[in-house]
């Protein structure tokens, strides 16, 4: 158990720079979850903490030493890879001793401590009935389990889990999601999660780091992403469903703040004016929380125009995705309303800036007042 | 029809129409099959039961009387020759080398071209030639380059100052010469096989091991090699059967020559059956080999079943 310490860290392959400078401190017995759409690199992040990657710059810190130089084998971690790299042709209980008998660990484990690690190991994630089974027999969960018990069997000092869920059905990886959360408060082992499920990644982490195009956009907890988004990518992106993205040009209008949403024009509200006080004639995001927009009707304050582009039912709401005028983003809102929608249709819908976020446009950078 | 009746979706128990159904369905079942299973019967048991029915005859295709029934004096026979002994002696020692040589040579290959190297495609390309040339020619070929006076190899021996080697009329020189004409010929295969192996082998058991903290030495070891296992009794199967029927290149460079040195048993059987020729003797020859291959490749074939377990 240790804490894990990155700083600077960059990493190349040809013309495409995969981690641009992450800088991460990653708390003792932590569970850490990397999340980030496909190619934000954070898979590359793990390799790198894992060794299977060199950095070409930075620091790796695991605990108090450094372990950026040194080969995969002695940095102490587990890693549970996203299509579980079992060894096939061995059975589970010889995948799950492997890391114990390999050669250079020879002098450290008897027989006899060998065999009772992996029956612990097997008894904590309930596969003790299946050491003797060969992989090739295994269903998904299971060479889960084994890859996780692999990873777990010799106590690393940091586990890695690489998109350790993707694979599994949809009911398997919500059990799979509160058992890993579960085990991992058992072992306290430091975890770094990898994964481009935001809902696995509020569900798991105890911090979030979300990435994009290799840097990171903000850590926090699931909470902070979620009311103190730090960018308007983390607004868009983190959520169910995240928050819809306006642009939004600042004017005045009699001494008023105003925001102009292609022909429409908002009142902003006391607080997001206070943030967006002195940005006249500038654009900003404005970023809404799904919640906070309802259907209206036309010609009422606070309303746009908007076109259905696609609805759908998600457990007892009907999520709308609608098209502002002269706006490429789409706007989601969730109504319990019944309604009888088609494509294309025109409605208004009804936005409250109350809780809305803004965000500067041109750095994507959350605004915030001295008082925020 | 009564069949017509047959409810399909009713539960419960199964009526009596249900089980006329199951007969039917097995008797087309066996309708279907019947074609390709009597083209089978007659191409592939036909004529080995008639070899061992030839097996027990006398028959001498030179004189004219008929067959005659001759129980097992022709197994008998074979018990006690010498030739047949020693064909049967130089058939394994040509096995043995020549597949050895190939399974080593071909492995090595193969992880030379599975490197990232540049041109190395066009090389495995180029590699493959000769696996694709008949053999009966590669033995024509191979008999004047090795021939004694005017062939290539022993040219360039005497310019690199050697004096003339008798590769095909000297005892074990003869059988040494064959093997390499078979090692030139069926290495590019096993390294085929081999690299198709390697590049189906999973990238990311590799990063496992490395993680699990294994040297390359022991990569190779615990991992490579138990996952290529199939592919290496595939390829053991493939070769040596195939090297133990190759007449081809005895008949080309030697005849079974200097002195039954090279007289594999292919060749012996050969001789016997359309040089002397004594079709019973020959058959029951024949049948003694097939005897071989098949508990040689029983052998090998238990071997790959075995899922076997290492610890």
């Amino acid at each position: 158990m240790a804490e894990v310490q990155l700083s600077g860290v960059r990493k190349r392959f040809g013309l495409v720079e995969a981690l641009r400078g992450i800088d991460l401190a990653i708390p003792d017995s932590a569970y850490v979850c990397l999340l980030g759409p496909s190619g934000c690199g954070k898979t590359t992040l793990l390799r790198c903490v894992a060794g299977l990657e060199t950095v070409d710059a930075g620091q790796i810190r695991i605990g108090s030493q450094n372990v950026e130089a040194l080969e995969p084998f002695a940095r102490n971690v587990g890693l549970a890879f996203q299509n579980y790299a079992l060894y096939p042709h061995l059975d589970v209980r010889g995948n799950l001793s492997f890391p114990l008998r390999a050669p250079r660990r020879r002098t450290e484990f008897g027989d006899g401590e060998i065999e009772q690690r992996v029956k612990s190991i097997a008894t904590l994630l309930q596969i003790d009935a299946l050491l003797d089974k060969p992989i090739v027999a295994l269903s998904g969960g299971q060479k889960q389990r084994v890859a996780l018990g692999r990873a777990l069997v010799r106590n690393p000092t940091v586990l890695l889990l690489d998109e350790p869920v993707t694979h599994l059905d949809a009911r398997l990886r919500h059990e799979m999601r509160v058992e890993l959360k579960l085990l991992q408060r058992r072992v306290g082992t430091t975890t770094i999660h990898v994964t481009h499920d935001q809902l696995e990644a509020q569900a798991l982490g105890d911090l979030i780091v979300v990435m994009r195009d290799g840097l990171i956009e903000q850590v926090g907890t699931p909470d902070e992403l979620c009311t103190r988004p730090a960018t308007s990518f983390v607004a868009s992106f983190v959520g169910d469903p995240p928050m819809s993205l306006l642009t939004a040009r600042l004017g005045q209008e009699a001494g008023v703040l105003s925001l102009r949403v292609g022909a429409a024009q908002l009142r902003p509200g006391e607080r997001l004016g206070r943030l967006l006080d002195g940005l006249c004639d500038q654009d900003v995001e404005i970023a809404v929380p799904a919640h906070h927009i309802a259907l209206g009707h036309a010609g009422d304050e606070q309303t746009i125009a908007a076109r259905v582009q696609a609805h759908e039912w998600v457990g007892r709401e009907l999520q709308i995705v609608v098209a502002l005028n002269g706006s490429p983003v789409p706007v989601r809102l969730r109504t319990q309303q019944r309604l009888a929608l088609r494509i294309g249709d025109e409605i208004a819908i009804r936005l409250n800036l109350g809780s809305a976020h803004a965000f500067d446009s041109k750095t994507g950078r959350r605004l915030q007042s001295s008082a925020d | 029809m009564e069949a017509s009746r047959t409810d399909y979706f009713s539960l419960g128990e199964p009526k009596p129409d249900s089980m006329k159904l199951a007969v039917e369905r097995r008797r087309a079942t066996w309708l279907l099959i019947a074609p390709a299973f009597v083209v089978l019967l007659g191409l592939n048991l036909f004529p080995i039961v008639y070899a061992l029915y030839i097996s027990c005859h006398y028959w001498m295709l030179a004189r004219p009387q008929p067959p005659r029934f001759a129980g097992l004096s022709n197994y008998q026979e074979l018990f006690f020759d010498a030739r047949f002994r020693n064909s049967v002696l130089v058939s394994l020692k040509f096995i043995v080398l020549a597949v050895g040589i190939e399974m080593l040579l071909g492995f090595g290959l193969a992880f030379v071209f599975n490197t990232r190297l540049r041109g190395m495609a066009t090389l495995r390309k180029l590699t493959l030639l000769p696996s694709l040339v008949m053999p009966l020619v590669v033995g024509l070929v191979w008999f004047y380059m090795f021939n004694e006076n005017f062939g290539i190899v022993n040219w360039f021996w005497v310019v690199l100052g050697g004096t003339r080697v008798p590769f095909l009329t000297q005892g074990a020189l003869a059988l040494l010469s064959i093997v390499a004409t078979d090692v030139w010929q069926w290495t590019p295969f096993v390294m085929l096989v081999f690299f198709a192996a390697l590049q189906a082998l999973p990238e990311y058991v590799y990063e496992a091991a490395r993680i699990d903290g294994l040297s390359g030495s022991q990569i190779f070891f615990r991992v490579t090699l138990p996952l290529l296992r199939p592919a290496i009794l595939i390829v053991l199967i493939i070769r040596a059967v195939d090297a133990l029927r190759s007449l081809e290149l005895v008949f080309m460079m030697t005849k079974g020559g200097p002195a039954g040195d090279t007289e594999v048993l292919p060749w012996y059987l050969y001789t016997t059956g359309f040089m002397s020729p004594d079709l019973g003797y020959a058959a029951a020859m024949a049948v003694l080999m097939l005897a071989l291959v098949t508990i040689l490749s029983q052998l090998f074939v238990r071997q790959l079943e075995s899922r076997e377990v290492t610890r």
